[in-house]
């Protein structure tokens, strides 16, 4: 029957060919990869079962356009600035949490089948075949649970400390569990101090955990379980000694990492490396002053020596973090060179953390410069592919790009960094999205700074927003980049960018925005100046609530205001148009009753470009706002006002300005049954500017008024 | 891949033997409501006012199934000789009641599952009614839960939309 | 009430849920009227309904960021974009789509928000460039063709052994398919090393699993539940065959001209009349016995050869026009006759 199937005769000779050599998959072959008579087949390429799918992935590069993985694909869902990033990523491992909290109260749901018939046995039943270990149920333990030294195993083995204690008080403590387990016990206790590790499976609550590098204090619980078990031991193994010394030495309780260090000397009992290692790192907090500690490091390496114990990369590391912890100096740097040449003598090689160490040492904020990053670069970058060793080679990037924006200065050492970090799967080493953000910030303003201004242009194109999104003072540098590089649609885009990231209430950086604005508006193609123009007609608009929502909301946070400048520059952008029904005009008349109604904060630095304003709508065929320019200008005392005033009534009136002046020196009373309310407004600013007051106490009656009716008194003429 | 041909599920073979007990051909040919599929059955009846919106799913009544619309399940258990018939049914069905009870009001569409492998991709259309940070939570439990309930790695890909009206295709 | 009921339970405990949760009730069900009696004596009865307004929360909806297909270059890689299989999004694929029936002269709807499009299995993450770059990917796992196996001819003669079995890809939580325990072996007779009498037994003892119009012996095994049993047990079979075939047993001694699977002239009496009638032509009067007429040398008779041709074709053959004509052709030769007209 199984005959009649039909296959392809080259697929059943490759078959064959297969079956002749391996029976069963991954019996272990010759490893000579060449068809020795031209017949038998070559044996086949070792691999390991994710090898294929890692040669895949490998094809698949960056893409700038799309967000990180673990966000939605699609444009509601995808975030832009950095408070949503990580509020999303936080929110959809709540909803994982929620998912595995249901799964775990009510596992019997999980694991049988509920609508079986009831003659058959409810035996637990997994939809998986094989069985996925992931999805199964954690167990729960609790006082009333009946536990054995199973569970003890379990728990241990997955490191699940709060629920190890609780099963080693149920079996009865110290005297109920055997030594080995009491160890095992031990060890995970000493390694965590007793405190529950943030679980694995919540990448995103570690990738955006606040803060968690460890306080540099004795954190060590002093008669805790770790103690209690350590004493009800007996014999005490070695095994016990060295995870009490080295949770101790980790926690930072030097003193009696010491004295047991001594005790068990006394005894005779061998001690491991890495007992030497971590009584090394905290060597420092034996002695105070830097030749007695560096003395203290001598003659614990010597007893390594003594005592015939080989010492590894970590004790490397952990003599370089003591040195750079020990603050700076030739003497210090000098001893680090030292040790880091004695161990490449005996062929151990430092490790991004001990580079790390080696930075701190040397690159620091005030010291002098020393280039030590260049060789470090050039050592790294013959090496094939970077593995982490432990939890400070995340430390190792950041650092590095911080020295080169700050310390070096240098951009091209700054490329030549990043490269390293995008090469292969380097880029594990970054860290978490703290350590991530900072890098980034350091790159960009090193960019901002060195970099040629198209570099630059590029490396943020790429970058921001789905890599990285500045904060305030990056976005600072990026603005006056682009004011330098002149790029005026770049600037107009960087308002929206504001807004995005969340940036816009800053009223320092929008003022910077606009004063770069202004700086480069003229010289602009006309298309480029309408978005310019746009983007600051926006800025007025924004963060404007409309009266309702200023009653519903409660003023948390003071709104700050923009500048007296910040509001003229706006004026004076919108006001670049000949066109007089432009909506624009519209956003200079409300940004000139902002100013008029002290919603702005000083007064304008340049009350010139507000005069060339009020001329220049006056000219236009707008005498309101012209008379709220030079109004405003006249009661913030600029001398501006009153030559503005003149030009501006003669536009007005269509007049030389001498006979303006002359009908200006005329009494009050003429003027106002013969003149237009705006033109009015006008000469009352004037007069307002000469004597430094108004003349008739309804001044300020009137030019309200003018206000009000000075669009319809513009549409009239 | 060794020692062996890829053959996928869908080629075909007789069934005999051992392998009639693995597929019970004879389920698969009973269907009960045959005299009501093509008169009643996931048809719409006109309002007065023609003012009953309808999306493209619900405008193509079911025989046009392979013609002007697709299948809501792709799975090779429905082929000739596929495995889990009757379980993977019931699951889809309650993948569908699980998204519109926990994404409530908010899928516009029919809940379209496909499945590759062990791997499991629910796609259908949400409304933008709550917040983006609501919706990662939902995507996270709904992820979650199902990946949980079926021992499958469960994958929501997800499209949004304004308003339901945005999925209207006519109003009868 | 419905909490007790809940926990009600048959124990000694019932006793003691009862009168805390009583108790736990009365104190709330008085604190609860006191309440009421303190702030209004009566309720209003609305009747219009007129509902309080209710404080709608206006949400501020963010601006929906444009497509980020509109952002995307023109030169980019689309295999970063689309690494793997995805259900179709309308916002990431810069491609003007359209999918659904509609009376003519309509516009068929548009990608957005269209769930026909949804539904279709894309390829999208498996355009050529990228099967391409995939394929030089997992070169490195690949080893060379030996370079003398460039035929077919080549193969079959070095390796004769074919081992047919099935490997299913399904959608369901489980990778196991019962069909794919199925082991088939496939091999030339012609290449097993067998003389004329074992070659004979193989056959006999493979009975059906022998094709004899291609010469092929194929092998099938699924009684065990897994694949390398079956392997195991289809390989123990050929060698079991192959082996039994080569011995000879007593009994196979008393196989008798009708246990003959096909005929053999030398061992039938039409040798016999024409070695008695070439004796005869040549008037020498011996009596042979079976083995001498088996051992007789008819080379020396003219047309002998070719009469012991026709003879087994028209018994091995059977009886046909072509077969008969033969015969009588060949016969007339043996005798001298003329040829028919």
């Amino acid at each position: 029957m199984y005959s009649s199937v039909i296959v392809p005769r080259q697929w059943t000779r490759f078959t064959c060919l297969c079956r002749s050599l391996t029976s069963v998959e991954g019996q272990k072959l010759p490893q000579n990869s060449k068809s020795s008579d031209g017949i038998s087949p070559p044996p086949r390429k070792p691999r390991g079962p994710t090898d294929l799918l890692q040669a895949l992935a490998a094809t698949v590069g960056t893409d700038p356009t799309a967000a990180h993985y673990k966000y939605h694909d699609d444009p509601y869902l995808i975030p832009l600035s950095n408070f949503r990033k990580r509020s999303y990523a936080l929110s959809a491992e709540a909803g994982r949490k929620a998912a595995a909290w249901i799964r775990d109260e009510h596992s019997n749901l999980f694991t049988t089948r509920e609508w079986d018939p009831p003659t058959k046995n409810k035996t637990p039943y997994f939809n998986a075949d094989p069985r996925i270990e992931a999805f199964a149920p954690k167990p729960i333990y609790n006082d009333a649970s009946k536990v054995t030294e199973q569970d003890l195993k379990y728990t241990i083995q997955n490191a699940l400390i709060d629920d190890s204690i609780t099963i080693f008080q149920l079996l009865g403590g110290t005297s109920g569990v055997s030594e080995e387990l009491k160890l095992q016990l031990l060890q995970l206790l000493c390694f965590y101090n007793e405190k529950e590790p943030e679980s694995m499976e919540w990448l995103e609550e570690r990738w955006f955990a606040a803060n968690t590098r460890d306080r540099q204090a004795a954190t060590w619980r002093l008669g805790g379980l770790a103690d209690q078990i350590f004493e009800s031991m007996d014999p005490k193994t070695p095994e016990a000694y060295c995870a009490m010394i080295q949770g101790m030495a980790k926690y930072y309780q030097a003193e009696r990492a010491h004295m047991l260090t001594m005790e068990v000397k006394e005894k005779g009992i061998p001690l491991s490396t890495g007992v030497y290692n971590s009584l090394i790192g905290c060597v420092g907090f034996l002695r105070e002053g830097t030749t007695l500690r560096v003395e203290a490091l001598r003659s614990l390496l010597a007893e390594m020596h003594e005592q015939g114990i080989s010492p590894n990369d970590e004790t490397l590391s952990a003599c370089l973090r003591s040195l750079s912890a020990w603050g700076g100096g030739k003497i210090l740097q000098q001893m680090a060179l030292s040790i880091v040449a004695e161990f490449r003598r005996l062929d151990i090689q430092p490790g991004l953390a001990a580079y790390y160490y080696l930075l701190c040492l040397f690159c620091k904020e005030r010291g002098p410069r020393f280039d030590i990053l260049s060789t470090i670069i050039n050592e790294l970058e013959q090496k094939e592919h970077l593995e982490a060793k432990e939890p400070a080679d995340t430390n190792f990037f950041i650092t590095a790009m911080g020295v080169c924006s700050d310390h070096l200065q240098n951009i091209t050492m700054a490329e030549r960094l990043h490269a390293l970090l995008m090469k292969g799967d380097n880029y594990k080493l970054v860290g978490d999205a703290y350590k991530e953000s900072i890098y980034y910030r350091h790159y960009v303003t090193v960019a901002c700074r060195h970099a040629s201004f198209e570099k630059t242009l590029e490396l943020l194109d790429t970058l921001v927003p789905n890599v990285y999104v500045p904060e305030p003072s990056v976005m600072e540098e990026i603005i006056k980049t682009l004011e330098v590089g002149g790029a005026g649609d770049r600037l107009a885009q960087a308002w929206s960018q504001l807004v995005v990231f969340g940036h816009s209430k800053r009223a320092r950086l929008v003022e910077r925005l606009l004063d770069a604005m202004v700086n480069t508006y003229p010289g602009q193609e006309e298309e480029v100046k309408s978005k310019m123009r746009a983007a600051a007609a926006d800025m007025l608009s924004f963060g404007q609530m409309t009266p309702e929502e200023k009653e519903m909301k409660d003023i948390r946070s003071p709104v700050q205001k923009l500048s007296a400048t910040a509001v003229c520059n706006i004026i004076e952008m919108c006001s670049d148009t000949q066109d007089k029904a432009d909506p624009l005009w519209k956003s200079v008349e409300v940004a000139l009753q902002r100013l008029r109604k002290e919603e702005a904060a000083g007064v304008p630095a340049r009350p010139q470009a507000l005069a060339d304003v009020a001329k220049k709508a006056a000219a236009v065929g707008l005498p309101g706002i012209a008379a709220t320019a030079v109004t405003y200008l006249a009661e913030c005392g600029f001398e501006e006002a009153m030559a503005a005033s003149v030009h501006v009534l003669g536009t007005m009136l269509n007049r030389p300005e001498q006979e303006v002046e002359e009908l200006l020196s005329q009494g009050q009373s003429a003027l106002v049954s013969s003149l237009h309310p705006a033109a009015m407004a006008v000469a009352e600013a004037y007069s307002l500017a000469k004597t430094g007051g108004p003349i008739i106490q309804e001044s300020e009656r009137t030019s309200s008024s003018s206000d009000s009716d000075s669009d319809s008194s513009s549409d009239d003429e | 891949m060794n020692s062996s041909i890829i053959k996928v599920a869908q080629s075909s073979f007789t069934t005999t033997g051992i392998i009639a007990k693995c597929s019970p051909v004879l389920a698969s040919q009973l269907h009960t409501s045959a005299p009501l599929c093509r008169v009643v059955s996931g048809k719409y009846r006109i309002t007065k006012k023609r003012d009953k919106p309808l999306t493209y799913e619900m405008a193509n009544p079911p025989h046009y199934i392979a013609h002007r619309k697709s299948w809501n399940s792709w799975n090779t258990s429905t082929l000739q000789g596929g495995l889990r018939r009757s379980e993977t049914a019931l699951e889809d069905e309650f993948i569908r009641r699980f998204m519109t009870g926990t994404w409530h009001g908010l899928v516009c569409s029919e809940v379209i599952i496909k499945r590759q492998f062990n791997h499991i991709r629910v796609a259908a259309i949400i409304r933008r009614a709550v917040s983006p940070t609501k919706m990662y939570f939902l995507l996270g439990y709904t992820e979650e839960l199902l990946a949980n309930w079926l021992q499958c790695p469960v994958t929501l890909e997800l499209q949004t939309v304004d308003s339901f009206k945005d999925v209207v295709f006519k109003y009868i | 009430m419905s909490l007790f009921i809940r926990n009600y339970k048959p124990n000694s405990l019932a006793t003691v849920y009862n009168t805390k949760l009583w108790r736990l009730n009365s104190t709330t069900t008085d604190s609860a009227l006191k309440k009421d009696e303190e702030e209004e004596e009566f309720r209003v009865l609305d009747i219009l309904k007129k509902r309080e307004r209710f404080q709608r929360r206006v949400v501020r909806r963010t601006d929906i960021q444009p497509d980020r297909a509109d952002r995307m270059a023109t030169d980019q890689n689309w295999g970063n974009v689309w690494p793997g299989p995805k259900t179709f999004h309308p916002s990431s694929v810069p491609l003007p789509l359209r999918q659904g029936y509609v009376p003519k002269g309509q516009a068929p709807p548009g990608k957005k928000a269209n769930a026909e499009l949804m539904k279709i299995p894309n390829f999208l993450h498996l355009t050529p460039p990228v099967v391409k770059s995939q394929c030089e990917a997992i070169k490195q796992f690949c080893t060379e063709w030996p370079s003398l196996l460039n035929s077919e001819e080549a193969i079959e003669k070095h390796y004769p052994v074919e081992v047919i079995t099935s490997d299913y890809c399904h959608a369901s939580p489980t990778i196991r398919n019962p069909l794919a325990r199925i082991v088939t072996l496939r091999i030339k007779l012609s290449t097993l090393n067998l003389d004329k009498h074992s070659k004979d037994k193989f056959i006999r003892l493979v009975g059906d699993r022998y094709d004899s119009t291609t010469d092929l012996v194929t092998i099938t095994a699924d009684r065990c539940p897994a694949r390398a049993q079956n392997l195991d047990y289809v390989n123990y079979l050929l060698t079991a065959c192959y082996h039994e075939a080569w011995n000879v047993e007593e009994w196979e001694k008393d196989k008798t001209e009708d246990d003959m699977e096909y005929y053999d002239w030398n061992n039938n009496t039409s040798k016999k009349a024409l070695v008695n009638w070439h004796l005869q032509t040549k008037n020498e009067n011996r009596t042979l016995n079976d083995d001498e007429y088996k051992a007789f040398d008819t080379s020396e008779i003219p047309y002998a050869e070719e009469y012991k041709n026709a003879v087994s074709s028209w018994f091995n053959d059977g009886e046909s026009d072509a077969t008969v004509k033969n015969y009588g052709e060949v016969v007339r030769k043996l005798f001298g006759l003329p040829e028919k007209k």
